[in-house]
């Protein structure tokens, strides 16, 4: 192992985790807002990524550019996702949630299987080749290779994860939004309906789902399985980085990317387990997460 | 203006409210007092939606708005300014009046204006304008719910206890802004422990005791009645 190896595990680990964190915003939105999740989360991202794959394919097959191809799929991923998301709130989340009940999660959980065995009987049990807009073409940086695909999705992460900062800090949506999540009564009261803002959560958290999976599918060899692991890592994130805090979701998605790539240089079985020491060691020390939020409420 | 009839409310099976007519004309300000736990709160909830009557009917200028949500109760022109304040207190104080005019959020021009007027109104909330409202002191924070509620324009304002506690110089000043608001067109309902106090400002009066009216009529009258405190309020009120 030389510093390249290092280097390229970094470089790697930042590419992954941007994808984990975008995926754990998604938690983020639907906790403050329901202080409920989507379970399933990660099988919206397989799901976008499939979706994403097949129309990259038929375009391009089609004989158009592969830029129409990939914004095309785009739209429709965040169209049919974003539909998913919403879908979800209103037959798993919103029907148990008068029950003061953890219902939802078995809920959530049980949507996921379906989606999960839907796309089995779609794309099959083998993993596919997703195509990159890029195709395989490298940045060569004398020491360092780095494929264009990886800059791409770095990229793109940080614009997406900016977006939605300014979008619920700046705008009175998310102004509403965040006061839905801190008093809902209180929202309702200034004119807020809280059933729609727990709605447009959900479409957030779905969205973000599904441009997860188009940006990590090149990636991954994507296939109806792959929802599972990215979901429980996205998972990590939001718990890592304080559930309640996105810049800490950000930086916490940065941590598990680059620390699992770095385990991987010792050996690839370690990598998964990555996650999980990171998690055990952040809350033996930070209970609230990395950035968790400090009560300061006043009686 | 609004009329209450025959309300009653329960939580679960029990009843919190029983039987309940009143009503509140155009420019009075009308005060609710009773001892803790008389449902005061409860019938204010039950007004703006925010907890479903049972029987009974609630109208105002002539519409229906029984089982109104409260997310609509705004846009017929009533406020709500909550028991305990609850502004948002992880956003800036300008952003909890923002927010108090998420109904008319179109108007950018009028938004700001309407934010001007309150900073007049309490020039506190100007000194602390980029400060998270979760930072404020209680009087500071009910300044904040007062003006966070009247960022609407309501014709109709409903208070929730504002003088729980805040010293008595800020209790004079929220009080100060209630006969303020009459003064201006408004017309005002206010639910306080204070009895003495609210029955000093309000026109008229309800006395409610475990849910049901027990008394009703003009404050000064009430002012004047000895057997009041005595029945209905426990010797000891505080003024």
């Amino acid at each position: 192992m030389d510093l390249t190896d290092v280097l390229k595990a970094i470089i790697n680990g930042l590419v992954y985790g941007s994808v984990y964190a975008i995926i754990a915003q998604g938690y983020y939105i639907t906790f403050i807002t329901t202080k409920t999740m989507n379970f399933g989360q990660g099988d919206f991202v397989m799901l976008g990524s499939l979706i994403g794959l097949s129309t990259f394919t038929a375009i391009t097959a089609a004989g158009m550019g592969v830029w129409i191809a990939f914004i095309a799929s785009l739209l429709l991923v965040i169209v049919v996702v974003g539909i998913s998301g919403w879908a979800l709130e209103q037959v798993a989340i919103r029907p148990l949630r008068s029950w003061h009940s953890i219902g939802w999660i078995l809920s959530t959980v049980a949507v996921a299987m379906i989606v999960r065995n839907v796309a089995m009987l779609i794309w099959g049990r083998d993993v596919l080749m997703a195509p990159s807009p890029f195709g395989r073409a490298i940045l060569d940086l004398g020491i360092l290779k780095i494929r264009y695909h990886e800059i791409f999705v770095l990229v793109g992460a940080a614009v997406i994860m900016l977006l939605l900062y300014v979008f619920l800090k700046k705008s009175l949506f998310g102004k509403a939004l965040e006061a839905v999540a801190f008093n809902k009564d209180a929202a309702s009261l200034m004119g807020i309906n809280p059933r729609l803002m727990a709605s447009i959560a959900f479409i957030i958290a779905g969205t973000l789902a599904g441009v997860g999976g188009v940006l990590v599918g090149p990636m991954v060899h994507p296939g109806a399985f792959i929802g599972l692991f990215l979901g429980l890592k996205a998972f990590a994130v939001a718990i890592i980085g304080g559930i309640e805090n996105p810049r800490g979701i950000f930086i916490g998605g940065l941590l598990l990317g680059v620390s699992e790539n770095l385990f991987a240089l010792y050996s690839t079985s370690m990598k998964e387990a990555a996650a999980f020491f990171l998690i055990l060691v952040i809350l033996a020390v930070l209970p609230q997460g990395l950035f968790g939020k400090r009560v300061k409420e006043k009686f | 203006m609004l009329q209450v009839q025959n309300l009653s409310v329960s939580y679960g099976r029990a009843s919190a409210l029983h039987n309940v007519t009143m009503e509140v004309n155009e420019g009075e300000i009308v005060a609710v007092i009773g001892p803790n736990g008389a449902g005061k709160t409860t019938l204010l909830k039950a007004i703006t939606g925010l907890l479903k009557a049972k029987e009974g009917t609630i109208r105002y200028k002539d519409n229906m708005i029984t089982g109104t949500p409260a997310h609509k109760i705004l846009g017929v022109g009533i406020s709500h300014v909550p028991q305990g304040r609850q502004v948002f207190g992880d956003q800036s104080v300008e952003d909890n009046l923002i927010l108090g005019a998420f109904s008319i959020k179109k108007e950018k021009q009028k938004i700001q204006e309407l934010i001007e007027r309150e900073y007049e109104r309490f020039p506190r909330l100007k000194e602390r304008r980029w400060q998270h409202a979760g930072t404020l002191s209680g009087g500071e924070q009910q300044m904040l719910a007062v003006s966070r509620a009247l960022m609407s324009d309501p014709d109709f304002v409903i208070l929730d206890e504002p003088s729980m506690g805040l010293s008595p110089i800020f209790v004079k000043q929220i009080f100060d802004t209630l006969l303020e608001l009459k003064k201006s067109g408004k017309t005002v309902m206010v639910v306080e422990q204070l009895a003495m106090a609210a029955l000093a400002i309000s026109d008229r009066a309800y006395v409610l005791q475990v849910g049901e009216v027990k008394l009703h009529g003009q404050s000064q009258d009430l002012l004047r009645d000895d057997g009041l405190v005595k029945t209905y309020l426990g010797a000891a009120s505080p003024n």
